[in-house]
């Protein structure tokens, strides 16, 4: 495997880039990026599949190394519109696979709890809904600003608090399932459930830094362009 | 509902319990529940009751501080017992305490050092919640209720710095740091009742 010490460019081998980071195969099905690439390069596979490829480097780079930061110019050529498929796609992914699998498993823990399972599934569900209500936001409020090219409302600072929030809450249902519940309830489940909600929230987490990085800084450029008009 | 920090106080000159009694209630969400003159009297009384703090004049435990001590944490461990320094005594009799409060010490300095005490000292090791002292779990109760931080600091008489420092510490010890998630906490710890809380 090669080492990269630099941040990925398109004439790398998407394997390659896999084994530098596993967590990354989660951007294909987003892209609707197929399996059996073989030994194609990055640019390669993202032309076949009409994905630009600077977006998706971008994504991939963003979701890769904690330290890098795309320039405004990076940024004002990405194509917005792919950009809001990819984030919804990844609502849809977090929501409808990863969230409803965990919360069948916490039902299931809820029920070996007593009187604690109300309270347990109730704790998720508030998350969960939580989750689903900022999905919302963007879905409604923000993603239209691109699509339609509209300015926006003053939103980050918001934005970040509820991503720490919703960031917190999972935390939190880590250490109450792992730490606090009594031993003898489904010790087995309960670290199966523990791993799915460690791997969904290093995606969350990544999620929010694409949307920090990334969403914000593209819709503050266009509502600048608006102000400039 | 307000819960009282309840002292069992070991004072038998008629002065100094008046003293006492007036600084100790000033201070608010203090109740002075028993007041004796002497250590065995305090110590028939443990058996059917069990006070947040005993203070208890260093004039009356005379050499046997250790074997008093001793037998109050044989009773509850979690009783912080806490000098009234009234004369002469070693440090390392003074050490043996959970706190030291002096004559002449003044109303504030006797307020901190309760309230460090509260927060600090009173669960030790044996204890199966996870080392929140009795101050962390009066706010964590509270926070569970669903009270703001404004509310906790009228009702247990602390400023509100001092429920976000207990706040802050509660989340560090329990790796919780949600509301939701700290309300469940305090479910699984039967802290409070699942009727208590919305």
């Amino acid at each position: 495997m090669c080492n990269y010490s630099s941040i990925f460019q398109a004439d790398i081998k998407l394997a390659d880039m896999l084994n530098i980071n596993p967590q990354l195969i989660l951007m294909l099905p987003r892209f609707n990026i197929g399996l059996g690439f073989g030994e194609k390069k990055v640019e390669e596979v993202c032309q076949q599949n009409n994905v630009p490829v600077n977006l998706f480097l971008l994504l991939c780079n963003v979701y890769t190394f904690d330290s890098y930061f795309p320039s405004q110019e990076e940024i004002n050529q990405i194509d917005g519109a792919i950009l809001v498929k990819y984030l919804k796609e990844s609502h849809t992914y977090y929501l409808d696979k990863r969230l409803s699998h965990i919360g069948k498993h916490i039902e299931k823990i809820a029920l070996e709890c007593g009187n604690i399972g109300n309270i347990l599934n109730s704790f998720y569900s508030e998350y969960v809904e939580e989750v689903k209500n900022h999905f919302k936001f963007e879905e409604e409020k923000l993603f239209p600003t691109i699509l339609n090219k509209t300015s926006s409302m003053d939103f980050s600072e918001d934005f970040e608090e509820c991503h720490s929030s919703i960031e917190d809450k999972l935390t939190d249902l880590t250490n109450i399932i792992i730490k606090y519940l009594p031993s003898d309830i489904l010790p087995n489940e309960r670290i199966g459930v523990w791993f799915d909600i460690s791997q969904v929230s290093n995606d969350l987490k990544k999620h929010d830094i694409i949307e920090e990085k990334i969403l914000i800084p593209f819709i503050l450029q266009l509502n600048s362009n608006k102000n400039d008009n | 509902m307000t819960t009282k920090i309840k002292i069992l106080l070991i004072e038998n000159s008629p002065i100094l319990l008046e003293g006492a009694s007036n600084i100790l209630r000033s201070l608010g969400n203090i109740e002075i529940s028993k007041v004796v003159p002497n250590c065995d009297k305090a110590l028939t009384f443990l058996n059917g009751y069990t006070p947040t703090i005993i203070i208890v004049d260093t004039r009356l435990v005379g050499y046997q501080t250790s074997q008093f001590i001793n037998a109050c944490k044989e009773k509850n461990t979690s009783i912080a017992v806490v000098a009234l320094q009234t004369n002469f005594i070693s440090q390392e009799q003074l050490d043996l305490f959970d706190g030291t409060i002096s004559i002449e010490d003044n109303i504030q300095s006797i307020h901190s050092k309760l309230e460090t005490i509260l927060s600090s000292d009173a669960e030790k090791e044996g204890n199966d919640d996870f080392d929140l002292s009795l101050r962390e779990k009066e706010v964590l109760i509270a926070v569970a209720k669903g009270k703001t931080n404004k509310e906790i600091a009228d009702e247990l008489n602390i400023s509100i710095h001092t429920v976000m420092t207990h706040r802050k510490n509660i989340t560090s010890k329990t790796g919780i740091k949600s509301i939701s998630g700290l309300t469940v906490y305090a479910l699984l710890n039967n802290l409070v009742k699942q009727e208590d809380v919305n």
